[in-house]
């Protein structure tokens, strides 16, 4: 590539300050992929680990089609999965395999570890990705609203319903609605993803999952909104005490463009932190509520894998969330570092 | 094979009892108990079969279980039986009275001597791929089931099996089989097409046991993912003219059964199946479901403690008939087992047909075990250990923390010792390595498949849980391989009778209660649901429901 020389380059300000910033930048990306790898390598080791640790025998899993009772068989199918080696070698050969990208074979389906998951991940996106949104979205505006009248009846209203809603287990919560909205006041289905007799049509295939979603989201949301509502509230509480906003004010700017023009902006900080961490625990953050409601994503089939001792399928779920949470880590700080200059200043220097 | 309970048909129930141990009255115990409409009154049995059978519509099947596979020529319990006996056609099918009925079987012939049986196989029947079904498919699945079934006994005295013309099927044995017709069915022998099956490759991983399953049964197999849907369409060849009623079979699991019970109630699911006592108690005070409290025999059984007869103390029969003493059986139907199940004094339970109530009777009494005991020369007791795995909760653990307090009521001092699976605990029971441990003993259709080998000396050894209690005794051997081969009904009865009564007074085993799962369905929609000895294990070609 040939040199360009301009005015700028000849100073040598513009471009040494790019390069510096590139390179930085750069290596703060490779040295987080790094570090991700190493930590993922770890997850691997750790749940292989403690897996194999756990009591029973994988053999039941494995052979229960043909009902494995002999120990003879059971050793044969010990020597055909590679039980019976040692297991730093298990481990080994699994790493191996992971990062071919093979994650194994189901022990109980007899399938592909990842043709069993994959079905999976948009059902659990779709249910974690709603409640998610629709309880920062709704959370903040109430924290938003109860910080503007900190004193009021309504606002304490709120504060308590947040808490008893963040106490309360969601199973309870998920069976609470289920007695209420689909057996007392059978709006909603009870369970599952689809009705049995659904039509063919998109459309209509769509409609009723929506209809299916409302009650899990909800239960999943309840959980989160609380959160949002308490951290939205607290943060622009201590917001709209600072100087600015009272500079805002003075200026005779008008209430409503102070709080969410000024105020609210500063105020979502805390918030993206939070909903970074949580969009990591997208994949894996629903369990209960999946199984409560039967939902068929990974959460579910986390449960069942557990269940049965299908201990490649439960690993591979397991390595998936693992690298969801380490990759939205890694994407959030970028944001973070975008919306927040102060932090790209503090960290580059 | 004797009672394959644990690893073969215990998933039938074992997850619905599982998830109660495991969730307790959070989940659907709750949900139930606070959705609360029920009157509290019990529901008669009986299937609702009145009025004209109207074709079409779809009957939902609830289920805990995730079924890997739909071909139950290669075992795996419960869940491949209910789907192959819709897929498959099997030779015959059970009668209400245990009797076999004609199916793709037109007729049969025993030769005199009872060593060779000649069937008569339907012509113009096709498999879902429009195939014809012939002789060389039912010679070719018989042998299958027998090389690859967990099931060993009922076809261990086939030795071969000939097709000399289309429609002719000729089963030669080596010595007669009184439990062969039992063991053709479609749940245990199902009728593989040999141009698909017969491909060279090993059954027990063939391809086609998931996907695109073809065989001759009243319905094909449209979709099979197991952890959310199996869907079976009514296939419109199938051979029996005007069935099945219904167009579709849906199978629904649900395998954490949170809310199976209110799908239930709710009418999304239209049929289940349990053995839980808390959840039939439940589903009775529903007054939207009916719980039927006919057929199911073949799934059913008796609970048993198992007695190491090895073991220094226990092989005294005196210390066995002590430890029959000590329990109290009426304590035991109405606490322990939450009052669904019926007594049992048998080794055989009194709803199978060969069932004998002429046994020696061990009641409730705590002063005359301790006397047995002292006589056997254990005045102070001594200390043994209680196994059981996690299967259907209230006949295993409930069971052995009863024992526990029995025990210890005439100085036994017993340790509780819960195996987390079937191969754990087998590894303690097929090496005599336990004293005492609690054990489901299914019929699945006929003793010689369910309870012989449990019994029989030549078993001792063998893999789990063959002769369990390690068991020999000459007549019992006598009359257990007479009762295998009398094929006049009447004196197999009689047979069984006799064994029963030797084996109570041996005490190999204590039985304590039968153990008896039942369906409840939804009576607004569903009319003559399976209530036979295989329940939703043979075909549902009689079933149809209301509602579209």
């Amino acid at each position: 590539m040939t040199m360009v020389s301009t005015p700028a380059a000849r100073t040598g300000i513009l471009p040494s300050a790019t390069t510096g910033r590139v390179g930085t930048l750069l290596r703060i990306v490779v040295g987080r992929v790094m570090r991700a790898v190493s930590l993922m390598l770890a997850v691997i080791v750790v749940t292989f680990v403690l897996l194999a640790l756990a009591p029973g025998d994988p053999t039941v899993a494995i052979g229960g089609d043909s009902g494995i009772r002999d120990a003879a068989t059971a050793e044969a199918i010990r020597v055909e999965y590679g039980l019976d080696r040692p297991l730093i070698v298990q481990i080994g050969t699994y790493v191996g395999r992971v990062l071919r990208g093979d994650f194994g074979q189901s022990f109980v389906l007899h399938q592909s570890v990842w043709s069993a998951i994959a079905p999976r991940i948009v059902p659990t996106l779709m249910l974690s990705g709603v409640a998610l949104v629709g309880a920062v979205v709704a959370g903040t505006l109430l924290g938003v609203f109860t910080a503007r009248r900190p004193r009021k009846v309504i606002s304490h209203v709120v504060t308590v319903v947040s808490i008893v809603g963040f106490a309360m287990p969601s199973f309870w919560i998920g069976l609470i609605l289920i007695i209420l909205f689909a057996v007392t006041f059978p709006i909603f289905p009870i369970g599952n993803m689809n009705s049995t007799m659904v039509g063919g049509g998109f459309f209509e295939h769509a409609a009723d999952t929506l209809w299916h979603l409302v009650l899990p989201a909800f239960t999943l949301g309840v959980i989160y909104l609380a959160q949002y509502s308490r951290l939205s509230r607290a943060s622009m509480l201590e917001v709209l005490g600072s100087d600015y906003v009272r500079t805002a004010h003075a200026k005779g700017l008008a209430p409503r463009v102070v709080v969410y023009k000024h105020a609210l902006r500063n105020a979502l900080i805390p918030i993206v932190t939070v909903l970074g961490t949580q969009f990591g625990h997208l994949l894996s953050g629903a369990v209960v509520v999946e199984v409560v409601f039967n939902w068929p994503g990974l959460g579910s089939l986390a449960y069942q894998s557990i269940q049965q001792r299908d201990t490649p399928l439960l690993l591979g779920i397991l390595l998936l969330s693992a690298a969801f949470v380490l990759v939205a880590n890694i994407v959030t700080d970028f944001i973070y570092r975008i919306i927040d200059p102060r932090i790209r200043i503090r960290r580059t220097m | 094979m004797t009672d394959h309970i644990l690893s073969e048909l215990a998933p039938l129930v074992r997850s619905v009892s599982r998830r109660n141990f495991i969730f307790g009255l959070g989940t659907a115990g709750v949900a139930v108990a606070l959705a609360g409409c029920g009157s509290g009154e019990g529901s008669g049995g009986g299937a609702s079969d009145e009025g004209t059978p109207q074709p079409g519509g779809t009957y939902i099947v609830g289920t805990t279980q995730v079924i890997a596979q739909a071909n139950p020529a290669i075992g795996g319990g419960a869940g491949p039986m209910m789907i192959g006996a819709q897929v498959f056609a099997g030779l015959v099918l059970t009668a209400d009275d245990f009797s076999p009925e004609p199916y793709l079987a037109e007729s049969w012939q025993f030769s005199p001597d009872n060593r060779s049986v000649t069937f008569k196989i339907r012509g113009e029947t096709t498999f879902h791929d429009g195939t014809p079904v012939t002789s060389e498919d039912v010679a070719f699945s018989i042998l299958a089931v027998k090389k690859y079934h967990s099931f060993k006994s009922m076809f261990a005295k086939v030795t071969d099996v000939e097709a000399p013309d289309a429609t002719t099927v000729i089963v030669r044995l080596s010595e007669p089989n009184a439990a062969l017709l039992a063991c053709l069915t479609p749940a245990t022998a199902p009728i593989l097409p040999k141009h698909i099956y017969g491909d060279g490759q090993d059954l027990r991983t063939h391809p086609r046991n998931t996907q695109d399953v073809i065989g001759s049964g009243p319905f094909r197999l449209t979709k099979f993912e197991p952890r959310t849907e199996i869907r079976m369409t009514k296939y419109d060849n199938f051979f029996q003219p005007d069935r099945p009623f219904v167009d579709e079979v849906v199978y629904r699991p649900d395998p954490s059964g949170n809310t199976i019970l209110l799908q239930l109630q709710q009418g999304e699911i239209h049929s289940l199946r349990t053995g839980d006592s808390v959840q039939l108690q439940q589903l009775r005070a529903q007054p939207t479901i009916e719980v039927a409290d006919k057929g199911l025999q073949a799934i059913s059984g008796v609970g048993l403690v198992v007695v190491n007869m090895e073991n220094q103390y226990l092989k005294n029969p005196k210390v066995r008939q002590a430890i029959a003493y000590s329990m109290d059986r009426r304590y035991i139907l109405e606490q322990v087992l939450g009052g669904e199940a019926a007594a049992a004094d048998s080794v055989l339970p009194p709803i199978d047909q060969f069932y004998s109530d002429n046994v020696t009777k061990y009641s409730y009494d705590v002063a005359k075990a301790k006397v047995l005991l002292a006589e056997a020369g254990y005045p102070n007791g001594f200390s043994l250990r209680i196994d059981y795995i996690p299967g259907v909760r209230e006949f295993c653990a409930s069971m052995a923390e009863y024992m526990k307090e029995a025990l210890k009521a005439i100085g036994i001092t017993a340790t509780i010792i819960s195996s987390p699976d079937t191969a754990t605990l087998a590894q303690h029971i097929s090496t005599g390595d336990y004293d005492v441990y609690l054990h489901l003993s299914l019929g699945y259709g006929d003793p010689v498949v369910g309870v012989h080998s449990l019994y029989e000396s030549a078993a001792i050894g063998g893999p789990y849980p063959s002769n369990a209690p390690r068991y020999s005794s000459s007549e019992v051997d006598d009359l257990l391989e007479q009762a295998g081969q009398e094929m006049n009904l009447a004196r197999r009865k009689e047979i069984y009778a006799e064994f029963q009564k030797v084996v109570s007074d041996d005490l190999p085993v204590i039985p304590f209660a039968q153990y008896r799962p039942r369906v409840a369905y939804f009576p607004a929609v569903v009319r003559n649901p399976n209530l036979g000895v295989w329940e939703s294990l043979s075909p549902l070609k009689d079933v149809w429901v209301t509602a579209p």
